[in-house]
């Protein structure tokens, strides 16, 4: 990661500034309804993730970040279904920035990025596949996965000595919560998005 | 007891210290100047110093040094790994220990150890920022700090006032998400018994009527907004103001007088 070199760095941050601020565009005819729906939806997602530790607190054993959860990534992939991709990434990455809010974990800017605002913005592709859903919840999920990766070879390849292979290691350790975390959304948004859809539909 | 009484909210301690007290964008921007300067230092001596001194803030400000130490518990296992790792496959310095085919290195064992350190720094200074702002005050800070933004037409205002309502109602959805599971469990929802597959069809029944109840808040709260005149963030006045104060001034100037003397070490030290 450090042979990027300035320009690359600032190349990378320049794109991912102007990607927010048209991500922001799509956001202009947002009422005060669909706000509070915004706010709600983080909130039920943080709810679902702090509720699972305690539900299952013997699920804590993935050291630094990585948890399975409670579905907590389905409220991110309801409003990325219901209201489109922008939407979702957009929520997305205000629930990455809150999390680092709440409890941050940092040792380098570039897997700050990776690791928050990314890795829970790409969630949100799911709403590209919004007839074939469960097809872009898999997407989504393995998009983050794909973030936590990356954030854990930058960790390798800056505090591990030379020789090592940091892929293998970052694949298998997010791979083992990551994975679970993808089949727990795949097989709740299965059940319930066809209910749900049906009952936000009817609710506006 | 109510769950949401149980499970804390982020890392806050609430208190009445200098730190405490300080403007939370004061906070923000001295947090993000000392990471950014910490990248810099390249020898120990310079991270040692920097540590004394956090640590004498730390001590100033009253904190309890267990809440700063369980800030770390996350890295705990890198600096293991980093620890076991540089200690037994670096292929630089003398071996000290040989046991088979391991052989244990003082230059791995340094290095290690200077990683360690690096590492604990940056979530040292992350985490006190937690420890002494309530995620509220930071929301509000960020709104403010960022306001400029509003000139791209970014909705600053609207963003933070969402964090707001998430921050809110996160307790009460987590009291929520508990009434409904016990109402399901009552009912015979397998959410506690059989196998993992059967638990998480039963979550199916809590998660509806959550989703539900969730859009039905959002629908009041707007309500209740909309009926207050609620119009976003043009000429809107706050209940709490902020107010720099002269101890900010001083807060900002020390923040950055500790960034340039451990810069300066550095560059001194030999080490």
């Amino acid at each position: 990661m450090d042979q990027i070199g300035s320009i690359g760095w600032i190349t990378l941050i320049a794109s991912l500034l102007v990607g927010v601020v048209l991500l922001l565009s799509r956001l202009r005819d947002f009422k005060t309804r669909d706000w509070a729906e915004l706010g709600m939806m983080l909130a039920l997602a943080f709810a679902l993730k702090f509720f699972s530790f305690q539900f299952f607190g013997w699920l804590r054993i993935w050291p630094n970040g990585g948890a399975i959860t409670l579905a907590s990534m389905v409220p991110i992939f309801y409003l990325a279904l219901r209201r489109g991709w922008a939407v979702g990434v957009f929520a997305g990455i205000l629930f990455g920035l809150f999390d680092f809010l709440l409890n941050p974990f940092f040792f380098h800017p570039a897997q700050f990025l990776l690791d928050y605002p990314l890795a829970f913005g790409v969630l949100g592709l799911a709403g590209l596949w919004r007839k074939q859903y469960i097809l872009g919840i898999v997407v989504g999920g393995l998009a983050r996965m794909t973030c936590h990766i990356l954030s854990g070879v930058i960790f390798f390849s800056s505090y591990a000595p030379a020789g090592w292979n940091p892929w293998l290691y970052s694949l298998a350790y997010n791979a083992s919560y990551m994975l679970p975390e993808i089949l727990i959304s795949v097989g709740v948004m299965a059940l319930i998005w066809p209910r749900l859809r049906w009952v936000s539909e009817a609710a506006h | 007891m109510a769950l949401s009484d149980v499970v804390t909210l982020g890392q806050y301690i609430p208190g009445n210290s200098l730190l405490h007290r300080l403007d939370p964008r004061t906070k923000f921007l001295a947090a993000i100047t000392l990471t950014i300067l910490l990248f810099f230092v390249t020898k120990i001596t310079g991270y040692f110093f920097f540590l004394v001194i956090l640590l004498s803030v730390v001590a100033a400000s009253g904190i309890s040094l267990r809440f700063l130490l369980r800030g770390l518990r996350p890295i705990l296992f890198l600096i293991l790994f980093t620890f076991v790792v540089q200690a037994f496959f670096s292929q630089e310095g003398n071996v000290i220990l040989q046991w088979g085919f391991l052989a244990i290195r003082d230059a791995g064992l340094w290095k290690a150890f200077f990683m360690s350190i690096r590492l604990t720094l940056l979530v040292l200074v992350t985490t006190l920022l937690t420890l002494v702002t309530s995620p509220i005050d930071l929301t509000d800070g960020l709104d403010r700090l960022f306001s400029f933004l509003h000139v791209l037409r970014v909705p600053v205002h609207e963003i933070a006032m969402m964090m707001t309502i998430a921050l809110r109602f996160i307790p009460t959805l987590l009291d929520e998400t508990d009434t409904i599971v016990k109402a399901q469990i009552s009912r015979g929802a397998p959410l506690d018994r059989g196998n993992i597959f059967r638990r998480l069809r039963g979550f199916v029944a809590v998660l509806i009527p959550l989703f539900v109840s969730a859009f039905r808040r959002a629908d009041e709260l707007a309500q209740a907004m909309e009926a207050r005149c609620y119009r976003g963030g043009e000429g809107r006045t706050r209940m709490r103001a902020m107010v720099l104060h002269w101890t900010d001034l001083w807060a900002a100037l020390a923040a950055l007088a500790l960034g340039l003397a451990t810069l300066s070490i550095n560059w001194l030290a030999v080490p």
